[in-house]
């Protein structure tokens, strides 16, 4: 008996996906091996819910890895996780959480609740804190819902240790959040309105110049390649669910709103 | 006690009249195909009586709450390792009933020292072709695959009464779930009830039991194709019943 907890399943059944492994490597034993990982992510309210948007590209050290990553995870109808860090760990993570929460509602005949989704990630995190000191598999995740139950919607960034924390209006975290952070904050504050008020067209625009500006300045962030047709992730989460956006209205709003500059 | 092989039997076949006397006062569950997808439905008297199993697998079952809930269970812990272990795509009613449900339902009845489960399940599953796919399983871990749709009555008569009500209703998957409702609706009163008193006993139903219905449809959007029908749905599809 798990009492709906799907984590616990797993180690009960010996899975080998139970937990990340605790590796023991000391200071001379540094780990030399260069992992995938880097991103900008980013998440905010917008008037009719909450939009997180993704870059797609991977890297290892100053390669290139892959440049078509999705790094915003659907984790059930109203809530997503999206990832900075490194792949392995955090889609693992992703899948985790996404089984947990759908197992939790079968078996219970409830949803969890939002707190308890949130905490479910902070476990995870926290598990993974030994292999993410010694190097790999750090994980700096956002995550979004939208709360039924209130109505509300929510954003919660985590550090590496698995501490969450909520956010007002926006959150950022990635190699290329930084330069973003700041413009996001100048826009919220002075701007006529505040990013809380967009609608759904114009909070996607913000998302993707806010991510060709982090792709600007940061090398691990892959940034909008129209011949190539890559473009960021984009999600949104209203009352009715998560919804992914189309790659035909991403390309007609960056082609109307983004890649010219008087608009 | 049961060392003699006459005794066993003799056993097993008492348990078997204990099961069937247990089972005669359970609410019947339908399962039919429509256009959608599967349509799952059974009246309760307060005790929730179909599930979701998984993405495209869900559960209607009859008989005590208590081994219904060890059952459910059961395939529920096995649905959801397989789907994170290998993929949501290698979990299967099939596989779930023949080798997760059946085994330990049949030792359970054969094993005379020990209680045997009073509960007989209807397993459904939309298939990602569109494929319906019905499995009932007996409380001795008899399980039978069909295409057509599956009620499942009460021992005896009824369930014969059903069979051949659910053999007459022919092309049911090219028909909307709305019209699909009431055929079910119909027919779980055929396992309730002779035809003569149907439709006096489903009007008397509605006044004090609830009705619970669960659609498998491709159009329910993200991976989980499961969707409870709302009292307010509900209420629309039994409106002829409600004169």
């Amino acid at each position: 008996m798990t009492a709906g907890n799907f984590l616990d399943l797993l180690k009960q059944e010996h899975s080998p996906f139970a937990s990340v492994p605790n590796l023991v490597h000391t200071a001379s034993t540094a780990i030399q091996t260069v992992l995938t990982s880097a991103t900008t992510i980013l998440a905010f309210k917008y008037r009719d819910g909450l939009l997180i948007a993704g870059d797609r590209r991977a890297t290892a050290g100053n390669m290139v890895m892959y440049d078509r990553a999705d790094k915003v995870i659907n984790i059930d109808r109203h809530s997503v996780m999206a990832i900075a860090g490194s792949p392995a760990t955090a889609f693992e993570m992703a899948r985790v959480l996404s089984h947990s929460f759908q197992y939790y509602r079968r078996s219970q005949l409830q949803d969890l609740s939002l707190e308890g989704k949130v905490r479910a990630l902070s476990r995870l995190l926290k598990e993974n804190v030994p292999a993410a000191v010694q190097g790999i598999g750090t994980v700096v995740p956002l995550f979004a819902a939208f709360d039924l139950e209130s109505g509300q919607k929510h954003i919660y960034f985590y550090d590496m240790l698995g501490a969450e924390f909520e956010v007002v209006d926006f959150a950022t975290t990635g190699s290329g959040s930084p330069g973003i952070r700041g413009v996001l904050h100048f826009y919220n504050r002075w701007n006529p309105e505040p990013v809380s008020s967009l609608s759904q067209d114009d909070a996607v625009v913000l998302a993707m110049r806010l991510l060709e500006t982090a792709a600007e300045h940061d090398s691990a962030t892959g940034g909008i390649k129209t011949a190539a047709q890559v473009f960021p992730t984009v999600k949104t989460i209203t009352e009715e669910g998560v919804r992914s956006l189309p790659l035909d209205q991403l390309k007609s709003l960056y082609h109307e709103k983004v890649e010219n500059r008087h608009v | 006690m049961f060392e003699e092989p006459y005794r066993w039997a003799e056993a097993v076949s008492n348990r078997r009249d204990y099961l069937e006397d247990q089972l005669q006062s359970g609410s019947p569950v339908v399962a039919l195909p429509c256009i959608e997808g599967i349509l799952l439905l059974s009246v309760s008297a307060g005790t929730q009586k179909v599930y979701e199993i998984y993405d495209r697998v869900v559960l209607g079952a009859l008989g005590h709450p208590a081994d219904v809930e060890r059952l459910r269970n059961i395939v529920i812990d096995m649905a959801h390792l397989e789907g994170f272990n290998r993929s949501p795509s290698d979990v299967s009613a099939r596989r779930l009933v023949q080798f997760g449900l059946a085994p330990p339902v049949k030792q359970a009845f054969e094993e005379i020292g020990r209680a045997p489960y009073i509960a007989r399940l209807l397993i459904a599953e939309l298939g990602k072709d569109q494929s319906r796919i019905f499995f009932s399983l007996n409380y001795d871990g008899v399980f039978k695959e069909t295409h057509t749709g599956l009620v499942l009555a009460t021992p005896g008569e009824a369930t014969e009464r059903c069979e051949s009500a659910l053999k007459a209703l022919a092309g049911l998957e090219d028909r909307a779930m709305r019209e699909v409702f009431a055929e079910a609706f119909k027919l779980w009163g055929l396992a309730e009830v002779a035809e003569e008193k149907r439709e006096a006993h489903l009007q008397d139903v509605l006044k004090d039991r609830e009705i619970e219905a669960m659609l498998l449809s491709e159009s329910v959007p993200g991976p989980s194709k499961v969707r409870p029908l709302s009292k307010a749905e509900i209420t629309t599809l039994t409106e002829p019943w409600r004169a």
